[in-house]
């Protein structure tokens, strides 16, 4: 595409390159224009080099591909050329090589296996989609050939290798890449799955493979793996999806694989839309408006594409109400459904369409309404006489030619005061079901007794979808029955008649066509017991949506009852079931948005929460026994049962952040923790703007200091502290709650004398803390945004480390402190230990570990050894003798680093050197050595001119012992050093010496 | 004005151009309810001569003609985006009717190379004003696009910034040929 645009945006070149290519082409073979052409490409600029390619492309792969072979690796060598665009060249190049001769796969998928691990992203997403296609390429290639070789083996289990690699980028930190993954995906599924008759296959990918086509006795393919591979990668684009914080580009594109996944393997059609609905109900919390809008538009554009494929029918029900609820109207989404799957389509003619006869029932009714009904449960006859009369009236405005055979028939039954089994005998399935035969069927029943009642709900059940007019018709009879007998009449025989139909759509499998909301919706009365199928309905993990949707429009209207109905829907925000929780959580949120809704969810979530401080979980927690005696513990589960509605309130409603604080301060610590782990989604859902969060910081009651801290390190895990809350913590450490602890997640947000402040009492924490502060204090902190701008640069705190005051901090811990630098190698490189040494080496006093910290450098930076030497030397200049520790490192790291030590050591007073060979004798010798080896030039130079005190203690062995050196006590300074970190110091120089040995190891 | 409804972008080269979506090319006519309307093989010199013809006056006072002359002289005959057949990286529409249009002409083709193509909607009212700020409003974005050195990492970000600059919501969505 990139050198469509170049051809287009330079066609001038372009043209001027090619008429003096055409001068000549007269006597030239093509293989020496090529070799021109190529000669050509080295020298030019890149806008150039990328028409000269394209040209020598268009010659040996379409013009005369038995040059291919030749000049293969001439492209090749392009594929390390600076410019990302001729690398995407090259990558075309490779594809359409390989297109045309399959065997160069064998060659080339190295190539692409290099360039797929390119340095620019743009690169690498060409390569994933060069990989879509030579994926299919190569796994045709290889099921054509019937004895597949050792190299072809090889090539592809590279492939799959790199089908791996790119299924991996699913995870890629880019945005970009993510989604070129995405369709990698998607084109991978296709592949590896079977194309069916139904499969809606594009044109151009008729001839592609796909697993049908894939023998199970192939001697290297195999059948089963990659079919199971097919069905793993359908599994990671659906974790994918579900992730809370998808991009919203990342989610279009994924929705979009969906929708072609659903049309070419209809197979995936129930996965396809069950993604749709969890994604619809928990759309990302990370979705700004405008995304949201796009994603939703998105969802509708693929719902009606889904829609329109004919094997959508059986969920077309479930995509109707997304549909709806996306804002779709009932005639827009009905002139997308597919015409040939109308889900009545029957043998016979039908009276009336759908929505007509429906209507029907609703005008009858009406027309009804006035007729009273009079007859009391009596004597059949006189039953089934007023019937009659009352059919007649209705009949008669009805009647006509079509229907007199019906009417005939029916009034045969009621005469003979037939038993109803006649009307529902199976003869009657070649017969017109008119809307009149169904009036009158279910009129007739209701005057009967229970048994043809049941008789006839069962036979209504068998076919719930082609008798749902009787069903309704009988429904409204029941009731009208019961209003008839008011007010001392018992709703006994509507309820078992609406619970018999409602438990039979539920217990029913794979009832997609909405019945059962219909039903819930238009019955005049939901009962106790039809509240429990309800409910029930809602707890299947298929049909979970539905039932919600359905309890949702009870909720809002039928306000009568509405609080009984919501209650059912709060009590399933805890089921056990994810799916069940997770979508009635979502129902509710949307509900919280409802004024006069908001209070009684609030109080629930609330009751739920305050269970917390019992000493037990209530018996409410385990469903049926209510009223049992529970005494079993808390476990996360049962905490997190009495959470989730809160959690999920919590981002909406941030006030209710207060009641969690208080519940927290009196829960045992078990709940305490499970409280910890369950926060971070909804905390930062909130974000550390939220008013109410910082006002939590700052009154940090009593006992939720650990509350507190969780929330500060969860608002600051990937972006930097708000001032505004770096000042509430620092107010709550400095006036209410000392706990350096505190200041741990906001700590780049402080000023740098105070991290310089606080360091004494961070290093001694726990090693995993300290090392987390020191992550974010040097950077090295895992965060997905900018890295976070620290108050003191790496050298600063190393520096800050050694000049902590020995009374506020033990030595071991400082070193420790000193090791985790040193352990950040990337970020301590040797420029900046060279300053951290310099300035530590100018300071009055010496800092006690600066010879150690000399050392440790100079071991992870032997190239340092110049530096560290004019360091020794400037330190003899600074008397390093006074200073016991730094003396004692001195001589160490003189010892390590002879011979080049030598001329520094020289430079010591006498009595000094003299305390060095004390230390170390076996150095004098060698020193010596060195003196004599000096060139006469060398003996007059001034750094080579050696005093004769020098030279008698060099030469010490042979006279008599030196005197012992000064007693290096007299300093004040060194005394007090001394007293104070005895111990320390013995701890400082075991790690002094071991040091050298574990960084090695 | 009949500005172009949609702009679409190549990337890099920064290469424009500009397409109607519907089925007919409109340009304003003497009344609201009475629009001049041409199909797609019409060149802009035919509809310019036909205006003069018309009513050279009314068609030169409220800027036809200028707008006419202009776009002969960049192409002959307005082009309909359904009937391109080349592949972009980016298109930018001003109306959410024609940000729909495209996503269901994009849709509807058949997948091949999966080359993503950005579409985003940028709202902007049929008044001079508007189609003033609105031109400026995209020249900026296009050339914030065109400075990232990774257009499809960055995107997201910079749309929400343009979003909160200018006040007004983006469509924005990931299309593939």
């Amino acid at each position: 595409m990139a050198s469509d645009v170049r051809e287009q945006a330079h066609g001038s070149v372009a043209s001027q390159l090619h008429s003096s290519e055409e001068d000549r082409a007269f006597d030239m073979t093509t293989s020496e224009k090529v070799v021109e052409l190529l000669n050509q490409a080295a020298l030019i600029s890149t806008e150039e080099k990328l028409i000269v390619l394209k040209q020598v492309q268009e010659l040996i792969i379409n013009k005369d591909p038995s040059l291919l072979d030749n000049f293969l690796d001439e492209i090749i060598a392009f594929q390390t050329d600076k410019s990302i665009e001729v690398r995407k060249f090259v990558i075309g190049f490779i594809e359409e090589a390989c297109k045309r001769d399959c065997e160069l796969l064998l060659r080339l998928i190295a190539n692409l296996n290099m360039l797929m691990r390119d340095e620019s992203v743009n690169v690498v997403k060409k390569a994933i989609l060069t990989l879509s296609q030579l994926y299919k390429v190569a796994l045709q290639w290889l099921v054509r050939t019937k004895s597949v070789s050792d190299m072809q083996e090889a090539c592809w289990d590279m492939v799959t290798q790199l089908k791996e690699d790119v299924l991996a980028l699913l995870d890629s930190d880019n945005d970009g890449v993510r989604t070129y993954a995405i369709k990698f995906t998607e084109s991978l599924i296709i592949t590896l799955s079977p194309r069916t008759p139904d499969s809606d296959t594009p044109k151009k990918q008729e001839g592609d493979i796909s697993l049908d086509k894939i023998p199970k006795d192939h001697t290297y393919i195999r059948y089963d793996t990659l079919c199971d591979e097919g069905k793993l990668a359908l599994e990671q684009l659906l974790k994918f999806m579900v992730h809370p914080a998808i991009s919203s580009i990342n989610l279009t594109a994924a929705l979009g694989s969906l929708a072609t996944l659903a049309r070419q393997r209809p197979m995936f059609m129930s996965e396809v839309v069950q993604a749709y609905e969890t994604l619809h109900a928990n759309l990302p919390p990370t979705l700004a408006k405008s995304q949201v809008s796009s994603v939703r538009k998105n969802l509708k554009l693929h719902l009606v594409s889904v829609l329109k494929h004919p094997s959508s029918v059986d969920f077309q029900g479930q995509i109707s109400t997304l549909l709806l609820d996306l804002g779709m109207s009932q005639s827009e989404i009905s002139r997308c459904t597919p015409a040939t799957v109308q889900p009545r389509k029957r043998l016979h003619h039908e009276p009336y369409v759908e929505g007509k006869r429906t209507k029907m029932v609703e005008d009858d009714d009406d027309k009804e309404e006035p007729a009273p009904v009079v007859t009391p449960k009596s004597s059949s006859t006189a039953g089934t006489q007023s019937s009659i009369d009352l059919t007649a009236e209705f009949l008669l405005p009805l009647l006509n030619p079509e229907n007199v055979a019906n009417l005939v028939f029916c009034f045969w039954v009621l005469a003979t005061s037939a038993t109803i089994s006649v009307l529902l005998s199976p003869q009657l399935g070649v017969l017109i079901f008119s809307q009149v035969r169904v009036k009158l069927l279910a009129r007739l029943v209701t005057q009967f007794e229970g048994g043809k009642k049941n008789d006839l709900l069962q036979f209504i059940l068998e076919d719930m979808r082609g008798r749902s007019e009787l069903a309704f018709s009988l429904l409204f009879h029941e009731y009208n029955e019961y209003l008839g007998q008011q007010p001392s009449g018992s709703l006994d025989s509507y309820e078992h008649c609406l619970f018999t139909l409602l438990s039979g759509l539920q217990e029913k499998p794979e009832q997609r066509d909405g019945l059962f909301t219909k039903l819930v919706l238009e019955a005049p009365v939901i009962t106790d017991s039809a509240l429990e199928v309800i409910q029930r309905y809602c707890e299947d993990e298929s049909r979970v949506y539905l039932g919600m949707s359905t309890l949702k429009e009870l909720i809002l209207k039928r306000p009568s009852r509405q609080y009984q109905y919501l209650n059912v829907l709060l009590n399933l925000s805890s089921h056990e079931k994810e799916k069940v929780r997770s979508t009635a959580l979502s129902f509710i949120k949307r509900m919280y948005e409802k004024e006069h809704l908001k209070d009684c969810i609030e109080k629930f979530a609330l009751t739920y929460m305050q269970f917390l401080v019992h000493p037990n979980p209530p018996s409410l927690l385990f469903g049926a026994g209510e009223d049992t005696e529970v005494a079993a513990s808390w476990t996360e589960e049962t905490v997190r049962q009495c959470l989730y509605l809160y959690l999920s309130l919590l981002p909406i409603n941030h006030c209710l952040v207060h009641e969690l604080a208080a519940v927290y301060t009196e829960a045992i610590a078990d709940i305490k923790r499970s409280v910890l782990r369950v926060i971070e989604q909804p905390i930062r859902g909130m974000g550390m703007s939220s008013p109410d969060l910082l006002l939590l910081v700052e009154y940090c009651p009593k006992g939720a200091e650990t509350l507190v801290t969780r929330c500060l390190h969860i608002l600051t895990d990937k972006v930097p502290p708000s001032p505004e809350l770096v000042e509430r913590v620092r107010d709550l450490y400095h006036k209410r709650v000392p706990d350096v602890r505190f200041l741990i997640p906001v700590i780049n947000g402080l000023e740098k004398n105070e991290v310089i402040q606080a360091l004494p009492k961070l290093i001694k924490l726990n090693p995993i803390v300290v090392k987390e502060v020191f992550n974010r204090l040097l950077g090295t902190q895992h965060s997905e945004g900018s890295p976070s701008m620290s108050p003191l640069t790496p050298g600063e705190l190393l520096i800050a480390l050694h000049n902590i005051d020995s009374s506020k901090c033990d030595m071991k811990s400082i070193i420790k402190a000193t090791n985790l630098c040193f352990g950040e190698k990337n970020v301590y490189t040797s420029e900046v230990l060279a300053v951290v040494m310099q300035q530590l080496m100018e300071q009055t006093p010496l800092p006690i570990l600066l010879m150690r910290t000399v050392i440790q450098s100079l071991t992870m930076y032997p190239r340092l050894a110049g530096f560290v030497m004019n360091i020794l030397a400037r330190l003899i200049h600074k008397q390093v003798w006074k200073y016991p520790k730094v003396w004692e490192g001195f001589v160490k790291c003189c010892q390590r680093t002879k011979p080049q030590s030598y001329n520094v050591l020289l430079q010591l007073p006498p009595p000094q050197l003299a305390s060095v060979f004390e230390r170390c004798p076996e150095m004098r010798e060698p020193l010596l050595q060195h003196v004599h080896a000096f060139t006469p030039h060398q003996v007059h130079s001034i750094q080579a001119h050696i005093p004769a005190s020098v030279m008698a203690v060099l030469e010490a062995n042979s006279r008599k012992p030196e005197p012992e050196p000064q007693p290096e006590l007299h300093h004040p300074e060194i005394i007090e050093e001394r007293e104070v970190c005895c111990d320390e110091a013995e701890v400082a120089t075991d790690l002094f010496f071991c040091f050298v040995m574990y960084i090695r190891v | 004005m009949v500005p172009h409804r949609l702009v679409v972008v190549r990337e890099r080269g920064f290469d424009v151009r500009s397409f109607g979506t519907g089925t007919h090319v409109k340009l304003p006519g003497p009344a609201p309810d009475k629009p001049n309307i041409y199909d797609f093989k019409t060149t802009y010199e035919q509809m310019y001569n036909d205006l003069v013809r018309k009513d050279k006056e009314l068609y030169t006072q409220n800027g036809i003609l200028h707008m006419l002359d202009r776009n002969k002289r960049i192409k002959t005959r307005p082009e309909r985006f359904q009937s391109c057949k080349e592949q972009f990286d980016l298109v930018i529409t001003c109306e959410e009717r024609v940000y729909d249009q495209v996503l269901e002409d994009l849709n509807s083709r058949e997948q091949e190379s999966l080359q993503p193509v950005h579409v985003i909607n940028v709202d902007i009212q049929d008044n001079h004003e508007e189609a003033t700020l609105g031109a400026f409003l995209i020249c900026e974005l296009c050339q914030c696009i065109q400075h990232t050195d990774d257009m499809e990492n960055e995107m997201d970000e910079l749309l929400q910034e343009f979003e909160e600059k200018s006040q007004r919501p983006f469509l924005h969505t990931v299309c593939f040929y």
